[in-house]
């Protein structure tokens, strides 16, 4: 079969647009890494089972591994290289999972916090019941998790205090 | 990346040129939750996929007055968190609500689930309890089939590679329905038995009544017997335990990484009780 | 060290790391690429044991990419990776012992044509009967990979009269307990990235655990001089124990190829590959006896201990060592016998994983307490009470336990938070779901040991910039485990500078001397030790010119209070750096090196008797599980736990540790459960090998006893490890009480909990 022109990705990742021709066979995490050189997407698996690669599509969290680049047109991404609170300072996830104990190896972090995010849109004040939900599509492997739902419940709060974002 | 040429028609009568275009064969790209690890574990032979997930013709979940219609590109959280399916679809609610994980039930389709045939698929063992029928195109020509005829075994169905599903329609009737699961894990875990049931019931009576069992056959298995017994009853918990046995019995389970034979077919029998006295003994 | 209170030192600093991996900055191996890099991928054996005859890439070879084969005719030095035993080869040549052992590599332009082409290398071969089973692997009749019985190795305990004491005991169990595999799954998989330099040298950037192991694997790969190798660290995505070992032979993959085609070649492992390859947990099979006086003193215990080492020794000697010296459970115990077997099969070579032998040999030591317990008629907790090592009291080898020993405190701790004299027993369920408490004892040696003391040692480099600013170098690598905050708060605390202007990177062997593997729990010790041996001298300069510069500004003579990184006198303050760019007036130096060697450990191969460690972690876990007695799923609820570590560091991160390895041993109790069909692996995947998700974890409620160690830094003794050791027979013991199952095998599967009850109806 011969090769067809290069399709078009259009797409807005962490607020920028993007538009460049790609081999369609690429993942929304090869291109994310690859092309836009964006690595704080992990890679843990490539199969959709630990969540390292997790990115939020059009404000929901998507397992980037298993999502073909081209099915992202027309769609906002966002990826941790994206969560940035006002004047560049880290976003309340980010700051909380660094000052509540919650990254130890830090791979499963990214993915994790996009979860987290994606969850905090949606329900910006979650039970804790309902983070661990969310959240188990997300493996860590060294914190056994409590300091996670912690610093996703410190973050919420002080997200709620200052009214969203 | 994946050695494969995605195309993206932007309407469904875009679909059947690019399928006619695509000579060396090519399948149909979803949520891409069972496609994309196949591919990568070498297990694609196809080398065009055509994407269907954007296609708004396959996209909807809407209330008719006696039809529910489910679009099959329609993803796993947005059919569980829909008021439509949780008030008509009990069962395919839950299933969908206990699917994969959060980020995958954002991309796995209902039609996808269905097309992918595992024995051990969850939101498909719910459409059958739930009478669904698959509106499927096939160069633009529709038939409607019931979405249970389509499994023939694990990972094999009736459908040819450019049967294309629309949509699932379900008969709109007030009904209970439950769906509980037996996995590895509490969330996120494939099923070593599901159960989904569905039954009006009508002063206590049972009216009608679907039993489907996941992951303990080559398909789902649904226990006739089990549907018959309680038919007609004002069941108990003796009745509920006598056609728990026969769904036990209806099963052809198999020992495998994730569990085995024995254990499965006991546990179809303590699933489908607990799913029976969920739907039929609960005080609404 | 110092007269003035701590003032880092014990506090929960926020960790070094925590924010650049959370705002996705932190670079691992795979983030990285460079001009002209070559991507690898292995060819793997496609059944457990083959004569290899050849490979045929005619079909590799027209994938569009394609650069090279690389397999053991490349192989420029000697074809063996330096590790204990010595007897696996980078590449093998004829004769191929597991599935999925590396026989070659494909070079290519991309890491799809590298996988694609490496797919279609045929391997030409001709199987060899093969051994999966390790009991059958000991019997005379088995087929031989492993000289002339299949032996990695053997030790054996003996002390006392242990027939004698068996004969005359007035209570006496026995029983046989198995444990299956366990998997790290550390979530970024193995990768290194190697770099011929000029001159013959060669640069391997790598996640890994051992940057030395490398090391010595390069060079001995290539054929060329330790000074010709630097091996440098990346950001690390996960060990616990998993990139002990097998990282070298990932790195020596990559040089091999590197040097091959002159290249740089990334080899990154899919996670399949990962699960096919590389090290795990031993399987084990344990018979165990305990025999006991009336009163509950334990007066005898006989065990074997046979792990299942796969297919070349690797670390499997020193892993059965350290389960042997522990095999008994931390008692006082007069008459024992162990003898201990690593049994070589044909399936992927076992090695480190966080506990190392301890945790199988717990499992079995543990549960039959209870059942001993149960014999007697006595609480399993007050039995363990009754027996636990005291200081003064003597080990199984004979050592003298000092007076950093917690192991009571921690008992009676766990007993009280779980309120185990008016719950054990008691606790109500609801329908078919049964509740129950089980309790467990251990205690880990710590580092090295008599097992591997000539590497016990460590080395770090400190230096003090002329703007205040600290950079600290050591040879033990942070994995996540927080070892680089952990060092920083030791190096701040000693040269009383603040915690913020202390920077420490991966480690690179080209700035410190051979520091031994990161394993073993031996970091905050060994290392931290070695950093104080470099801060030392410096601080020594500070303080004095700290102390000159208040003169100059008027404070009396005389005492000088230092913390927090400020030196005070009189009223008036000298900052850190204001003290360091004094010294540099001065022209002092201000870099250093610290060494740190362990003190002398023992062991008398004919009889196990000496002084093992140097000093002990103690640990009690009391587990509160409900079990599903219709389906016979087991749900941790509660976990309680105490460990005694000589002091905490950084109590945030010692309780970090203990949730990770609790829920780690959750895993291995419940559901962690590798199969291998015919010397096939059938589930190297996440989903069905299931690791606890959040939905799994319980309620923790973890403290930790503080019995300083004298010879540690700032008191402290290394406990990484022990939080997995104990849970899993915790958990057993909980489902015994809760439902009546006592399931001898691990993991506890469903399945295994409804065969058990079921047997019992």
């Amino acid at each position: 079969m011969k090769k067809t022109a290069a399709p078009m990705l259009k797409c807005v990742v962490n607020g920028v647009k993007v538009s460049r021709a790609i081999d369609s066979g690429l993942t929304l995490s090869d291109f994310l890494r690859g092309e836009l050189h964006l690595t704080g997407t992990k890679t843990g698996c490539n199969q959709g089972e630990c969540g390292a690669c997790v990115v939020v599509v059009d404000g929901k969290a998507v397992n980037s591994c298993l999502y073909m680049a081209v099915q992202a047109n027309g769609k906002k991404v966002i990826t941790i290289e994206g969560l940035k609170g006002k004047n560049g300072d880290p976003h309340p996830l980010v700051q909380a999972f660094a000052d509540e104990g919650a990254v130890q190896c830090g791979f499963c972090t990214p993915g994790m916090i996009m979860s987290a995010y994606a969850l905090l849109l949606a329900n910006p004040a979650p039970s804790r019941a309902e983070i661990k939900q969310a959240l188990s599509g997300n493996i860590c492997r060294c914190t056994g998790y409590e300091m996670i739902f912690s610093a996703v419940e410190k973050a919420a709060g002080l997200l709620r205090g200052r009214g969203g974002k | 990346m994946i050695p494969v040429t995605v195309v993206q028609p932007k309407k469904l009568s875009g679909v059947w040129a690019a399928a006619r275009a695509a000579k060396g064969g090519f399948k149909f790209l979803a949520g891409g939750t069972d496609l994309v690890i196949n591919a990568r574990h070498g297990k694609n032979a196809h080398r065009v996929w055509i994407d269907i997930s954007g296609l708004k013709e396959l996209k909807g979940i809407t209330e008719g007055r006696d039809k529910i219609r489910i679009g099959a590109a329609e993803t796993a959280a947005a059919v569980c968190s829909s008021p439509a399916v949780r008030k008509w679809l009990p069962a395919l609610a839950q299933a969908c609500r206990h699917f994969a994980s959060p980020p995958l039930r954002n991309m796995a389709t209902l039609g996808g689930n269905c097309a992918n045939a595992s024995p051990s698929a969850d939101a498909a063992c719910a459409l059958c309890a739930e009478q669904a029928a698959a509106v499927i195109s096939r160069a633009g020509k529709i038939r409607r089939v019931a979405a249970e005829s389509l499994f023939l075994g694990p990972k094999h169905t009736a459908l040819s590679p450019d049967d294309l599903i629309l949509a699932f329609e379900f008969p709109r009737r007030a009904h209970r329905g439950v769906f509980i699961k037996l996995g590895a894990r509490e969330s996120f875990a494939i099923s070593k038995v599901s159960a989904a049931v569905a039954a009006e019931l009508r002063n206590g009576v049972v009216c009608s009544l679907s039993i489907r069992l996941g992951a303990v056959g080559p398909k789902i298995v649904r226990p006739e017997s089990a549907e018959k017994l309680l038919l007609g009853l004002r069941p108990g918990a003796a009745a509920i335990a006598d056609a728990a046995r026969l769904c036990a019995e209806a099963v052809s389970p198999i020992d495998d990484v994730r569990s085995t034979a024995a254990y499965r077919r006991d546990m179809a029998r303590v699933i489908s009780k607990r799913a029976l006295e969920a739907v039929l003994l609960k005080t609404s | 060290m110092s007269d003035n209170p701590l003032f880092c030192v014990g506090k929960s600093v926020t960790r070094k790391d925590a924010l650049a991996k959370a705002s996705g900055e932190a670079l691992y191996i795979d983030d990285y690429s460079y001009g002209g890099m070559l991507h690898a991928a292995a060819v793997r054996s496609p059944r457990p044991h083959i004569r290899i005859k050849g490979f045929d890439a005619r079909a590799a070879e027209k994938v569009a990419g394609f650069v090279m084969l690389v397999s053991a005719a490349d192989i420029p030095g000697k074809n063996i990776w330096p590790v204990v035993k010595e007897d696996c080869p980078f590449f093998p040549e004829t004769e191929s012992r597991f599935q999925g052992e590396t026989l070659a590599l494909v070079l290519a332009e991309t890491r799809l044509a590298a996988r694609e082409a490496a797919a279609k290398v045929k391997v030409l071969c001709a199987e060899l009967p093969f051994v999966e089973d390790p009991l059958a692997a000991l019997e005379k009749s088995a087929p031989k990979i492993y000289g002339g019985n299949n032996v990695f190795s053997s030790y054996v305990i003996k002390r006392g009269d242990v027939e004698e004491a068996i004969r005359s005991a007035d209570a006496v169990v026995e029983g046989v307990f198995t444990t299956n595999y366990q998997v790290h799954v550390y979530l970024e998989t193995q990768g290194a990235i190697a770099f011929p330099e000029a001159g013959g040298a060669m640069t391997v950037y790598g996640s890994l655990q051992c940057p030395y192991y490398a090391h010595d694997a390069v060079a001995q790969a290539l054929n060329i001089t330790h000074n010709k190798v630097r091996i440098v660290q990346r950001v690390t995505g996960g060990g616990f124990g998993g990139k002990e070992d097998v990282p070298a032979l990932v790195a020596a993959h990559a040089a091999i190829a590197a040097r091959k085609s002159g290249r740089p070649v990334k080899l990154v492992y899919e996670r399949d590959e990962d699960f096919i390859s590389m090290s795990r947990r031993h399987p084990s099979w344990t018979r165990m006896v305990y025999a006991a006086r009336k009163d509950g003193a334990i007066t005898a215990c006989k065990a074997k201990y046979v792990l299942d080492g796969g297919a070349y020794a690797t670390l499997s000697p020193i892993v059965l060592w350290r389960g042997t010296v522990h095999a008994a459970g931390p008692y006082k115990i007069e008459n024992v016998s162990v003898e201990s077997f690593a049994a070589a099969t044909n399936k992927a070579p076992c090695g480190a994983y966080r506990g190392f032998g301890q945790p199988q040999i717990c499992f079995a030591n543990e549960s039959l307490l209870d059942k001993l317990a149960e014999k007697l008629g006595m609480d399993p907790l007050e039995l363990r009470l009754k027996n636990i090592l005291r200081p003064g009291d003597k080990t199984i080898t004979g050592q003298v336990i000092t007076g950093s020993c917690g192991l009571e405190e921690a008992l009676v701790s766990v007993r009280e938070k779980s309120g185990w004299a008016k719950r054990r027993g008691r606790l109500a369920g609801e329908g078919a779901v049964k509740k129950g408490l089980g309790v467990s004892a251990n205690y880990y040696g710590v580092g090295l040991g008599a097992g591997g003391k000539y590497l016990d040692r460590a080395g770090a480099h400190v230096s003090v910039s002329k703007d205040g600013s600290v950079y600290a170098a050591v040879g033990n690598t942070e994995m996540g485990q927080g070892a680089q905050t952990v060092l920083s708060q030791i190096a701040a605390e000693t040269l009383n500078c603040p915690y913020d202007g202390v920077r420490m990177t991966e480690v690179d062997t080209s700035r410190v001397p051979d520091s031994g593997p990161t394993v073993a729990s031996r970091t905050t010790l060994m290392s931290g030790n070695a950093v104080i041996d470099a801060c030392k001298p410096l601080r020594g300069r500070i303080f004095k010119a700290a102390r000159e510069l208040l003169s100059a500004k008027g404070a009396p003579e005389g005492a000088m209070e230092a913390s927090g990184g400020e030196f005070r006198a009189g009223g008036k303050t000298v900052s850190f750096s204001e003290a360091v760019k004094e010294c540099w007036a001065q022209r002092l130096k201000m870099a250093e090196h610290g060494w740190y060697a362990a003190p002398k450990t023992s062991f008398l191969p004919e009889n196990g008797q000496g002084d093992a460690y140097v000093t002990y972690a103690y640990s009690a876990n009391v587990a509160e599980v409900a079990v599903d007695t219709e389906t016979g799923a087991v749900r941790v609820e509660k976990l309680y736990a105490a460990h005694d570590l000589g002091r905490a560091v950084n109590p945030r991160l010692a309780l970090g540790q203990m949730h990770g390895g609790a829920l780690q041993g959750i895993g291995y109790a419940l559901s962690e459960n590798l199969v291998y069909k015919d010397g096939a692996l059938l589930n190297p995947n996440m989903s069905d090998y299931v690791l606890p998700s959040s939905m799994e974890t319980p309620e923790f409620d973890c403290s930790t006893i503080e019995r300083p160690y004298e010879d540690g830094p700032y008191a402290a003794k290394g406990f990484g490890e022990t939080p997995l050791i104990g849970p899993a027979p915790a958990i057993a013991n909980a489902v015994k009480d809760a439902c009546g199952a006592r399931v001898p095998g691990l993991p506890l599967m469903p399945e295994k909990v409804w065969g058990r009850l079921k047997d019992k109806a």
